[in-house]
């Protein structure tokens, strides 16, 4: 630890100090306990043992606190002349997530992206050898087609874009036999899938100002898919239901979940039934996608950044 | 933007979303859309109150009170962009640079200029024309020029935290018209401003162009110069969508069922003591005077419990080491340390105390202090002073000073509180130095800090994504107005207490 070694370099030649270990962060009491332990053990030259008398009069104190973007470590060593204040960040430790229940079908979710950059859609391409990893295409709001394989971007294609950009963009990316075909910006442009080049492009009928992005026309694909929408249909995942994947109804400010439904359950007068326990996550939903390869943008509220999961369902029943 | 309410949509919350998909395949589409309450919506007037007077849009005024220059940069925000932007986590993001770098000592710095963005009556934005706004707002201790695609900026001297500084406060980019009026490449374009008594009214229309985006909303149309009780009223009758809660209103707001949200506590009001003042030349004295406040009673009766006991000048969820500066509250002890100084602050030698006149809250904080240091035996004579930057200040003992933070990020947050205090705000690149800077004005009980308040707003029902930066402000480009709210939906959280 960083700071053990500045409280050692700070000390008095040949003191020892009585320490004293404080957790005011948010830190769950266990997790405090965890890293008050470490601590001793990486302090245990400089720190008396309780029962011992302190003859230098020297004090250490400890605390663990936080800000709003990271733990803030303090350590004060007080001697008779004096206070030597020494402060260290470190980050915060992610957060587990896992969607546990009793539910006919359980879902999980694989996050394979994170970043600045607002995602709009992304696919999974597998590779021809089974061993190699998944290529995933992630589509940005600037236009720009990322191709990430290993959880590395090797390359990246600028679409063209025909109508100015949107503060709620919205985009497509869908498997073709041999292409992806990336809806963007009013156009529609065919990606080779080997040479990972645009092939073809062209306008699409849009409607007036940016009214395509916030609220487009229903197309035969959409009806199905719901993209936008923030719930869609599942095919094939379990032979006895349908499930509708949907994410929940609040603004860009609500942290979301997605929750698997069963349609059939649905009557205009009662609830739909969920089949799945939610998964939650620390932002709003921006995005569902995909029939069979499911996936969702998430808009980390806490981070800031942009995460693309891909969703997989398990039939249990 | 804080919440303290549970806003998470509970799971039953679907009942009402997926209740249509039973209905025939051909209008689920239909159902569906209808229920699709999370993509925003376009058009509409978004209606908004304010109560500090600001009297034109230019970013070159350097209104000298606080709470004008806050007023004054929010709407600045409306119509003009910065270089760089903070985004929600206090991270430097491009604004209309996309990169900058700079030499290897920080003198020289070069920000590369966003390619076809046009200001909003249409002429393109060029390095030449950016360079002259900046120029004229960073003075001449800079040297401002511009080449094919980029601004730069120098300087004798090292520009630490120059980003930071192009991302927080005035400096805008804008274009001076023919006929001398500003325009500006930010979301929304100034149409109209008349005055209406003591208010004033001003019109702006969506920024059709805008490079990042129209905003959600055809119109903004902002009333300024509204009294806190007035917003309280037109919010609550429907007058409004937008206005600004006083500390004291926010929870009589909320008791009216107001939506209500409050960024952390950011605003500082801190005592400033003159060292050189006879009165509190005695540093006893000064720790005296911490020691007799009862900081808690501030922030929970005076403030309405809408500010947090303040132990530093940054917030501890900016700082996270506030522990570190303990106070208290000790009658007994102020007495001793006075007695020990042997000032007498008497009847015929008060203790003069000055606040700024037009603000009710500040009055309000200013009794207290007054009525705490008489029991410690200070006589203090309170004083209303007109704070609108034209006059000069006061001379007095003690000033009760308001401070808002301009940044999330402790150094940068420090730098804006320290300089308007008279403090040195030297050069801060690590967390320890950041300590240094704050340690040295409170433990010579110069400074004293007593609350942190929050900016509080009520909303009505229509807005929607208001994702309001936690250290205050607004982004009215992505608010967008939906219909009303049912009750107890819980697609709109309110941190009402």
């Amino acid at each position: 630890m960083k700071l053990a070694d500045e409280i050692g370099a700070k000390m008095p030649p040949g003191a020892q100090a009585s320490c004293e270990f404080a957790n005011l962060s948010s830190l769950p009491a266990e997790d405090a306990a965890r890293i008050e332990q470490s601590f001793r053990e990486a302090l245990r030259s400089w720190c008396i043992p309780q029962s011992a008398q302190n003859a230098a009069g020297v004090e250490l104190s400890v605390t663990l606190s936080e800000n709003w973007k990271e733990l803030v470590w303090t350590a004060q060593i007080r001697t008779s002349g004096a206070t030597i204040v020494l402060l260290e960040t470190s980050p915060r430790t992610a957060k587990s997530q896992g969607a546990p229940g009793a539910m006919p079908l359980t879902l999980r979710a694989e996050k394979i992206w994170e970043g600045p950059r607002r995602i709009l859609d992304f696919v999974t391409l597998q590779p021809q050898s089974p061993v190699a990893p998944p290529e995933f295409w992630l589509l940005t709001d600037d236009g720009v087609v990322l191709r990430q394989v290993g959880g590395t971007i090797i390359s990246q294609l600028q679409l063209p874009r025909s109508v100015p950009l949107s503060r709620d963009p919205v985009g497509d990316l869908t498997k073709d036999v041999r292409d992806v075909k990336a809806s963007f910006s009013g156009k529609v442009c065919a990606i080779s899938s080997e040479s990972f080049s645009v092939t073809e492009c062209h306008a699409v009928v849009i409607g007036s100002r940016n009214s395509t992005d916030a609220v487009g026309p229903p197309t035969a694909d959409s009806i199905v898919r719901q993209r936008g929408n923030q719930s869609a249909f599942v095919e094939g995942a379990c032979p006895f239901v349908r499930p509708v994947l949907g994410s929940g109804r609040g603004d860009y400010t609500e942290k979301d979940f997605v929750q698997l439904f069963d349609p059939d359950g649905f009557r205009a007068d009662a609830a739909g039934i969920p089949v799945s326990a939610p998964i939650f996550f620390a932002g709003p939903v921006l995005d569902i996608s995909g029939v069979e390869d499911l996936g969702i943008v998430v808009h980390n509220l806490e981070s800031e950044n942009y995460e693309a999961y891909r969703i997989f369902i398990s039939c249990s029943r | 933007m804080r919440r303290t309410a549970s806003s998470f949509p509970a799971p039953d919350s679907w009942r009402g979303r997926f209740a249509f998909l039973a209905l025939a395949a051909a209008s689920l589409w239909l159902c569906i859309r209808a229920d699709a309450s999370v993509r925003p919506r376009f058009g509409g007037t978004l209606r908004v109150q304010m109560s500090e007077r600001v009297e034109n849009l230019d970013p070159r005024q350097r209104p000298s009170a606080p709470a004008q220059t806050a007023a004054l940069e929010r709407l600045d925000t409306l119509v003009f962009d910065r270089l760089i932007r903070l985004d929600a986590r206090g991270t430097l993001q491009p604004g209309l640079a996309v990169s900058w770098q700079y030499d290897a000592q920080g003198k020289r710095w070069l920000f590369r200029l966003r390619d076809g963005v046009k200001f909003s009556d249409g002429t393109p934005l060029t390095p030449p024309v950016a360079a002259m706004a900046l120029q004229q707002l960073l003075g001449v201790s800079f040297d401002v020029s511009a080449n094919s695609d980029s601004v730069v900026i120098g300087a004798d001297q090292p520009l630490v935290g120059l980003p930071m500084q192009l991302a927080t406060g005035r400096y805008f980019i804008f274009r001076a018209g023919d006929d001398g009026s500003l325009v500006g490449t930010g979301p929304f374009r100034y149409t109209l401003i008349e005055s209406m008594g003591a208010a004033t009214h001003m019109e702006f229309d969506a920024n059709e162009t805008c490079w990042a985006g129209r905003p959600y909303v055809d119109k903004l149309a902002l009333s300024i110069g509204i009294n806190g009780d007035q917003q309280a009223d037109a919010i609550a009758f429907g007058q409004a969508d937008i206005v600004e809660l006083p500390p004291s209103q926010v929870r009589r707001a909320a008791q009216r069922g107001i939506r209500t949200v409050s960024s952390d506590p950011e605003e500082l009001f801190a005592l400033v003591l003159d060292a050189a003042r006879p009165a509190v030349q005695d540093p006893h004295v000064r720790q005296a005077i911490s020691l007799a406040i009862d900081r808690t009673s501030i922030a929970n009766v005076i403030l309405q419990g809408q500010g947090a006991v303040a132990v530093g000048l940054l917030p501890n969820w900016i700082s996270g080491y506030a522990h570190l500066f303990p106070v208290s509250f000790d009658l007994p002890q102020a007495k001793d340390l006075l007695s020990a100084s042997g000032r007498q602050l008497s009847r015929s030698s008060p203790l003069v105390l000055v606040y700024d006149s037009s603000d009710t809250e500040a009055r309000a904080v200013a009794d207290r202090v007054s009525v705490n240091l008489r029991e410690a035996g200070i006589v203090v004579q309170a004083s209303g002073q007109p704070v609108d930057g034209k006059a000069k200040p006061p001379a007095a003992d003690v000033r009760l000073v308001r401070e808002r933070t301009h940044a999330p990020v402790a150094a940068p947050a420090l730098f804006g509180l320290l300089q308007p205090l008279g403090e040195p705000a030297a050069n801060m690149k690590t967390l320890d130095d950041v300590y240094d800077a704050e340690r040295a004005p409170l433990e010579a009980y110069r400074v004293i800090p007593l609350v942190h308040v929050s900016e509080s707003y009520g909303l009505s029902p229509q807005v929607r994504d208001w994702i309001a930066p936690r250290w205050g402000g607004w982004d009215l480009a992505d608010v967008w107005l939906g219909p009303p709210a049912s009750a107890g939906s819980s697609a709109l959280g309110s941190n009402a207490p």
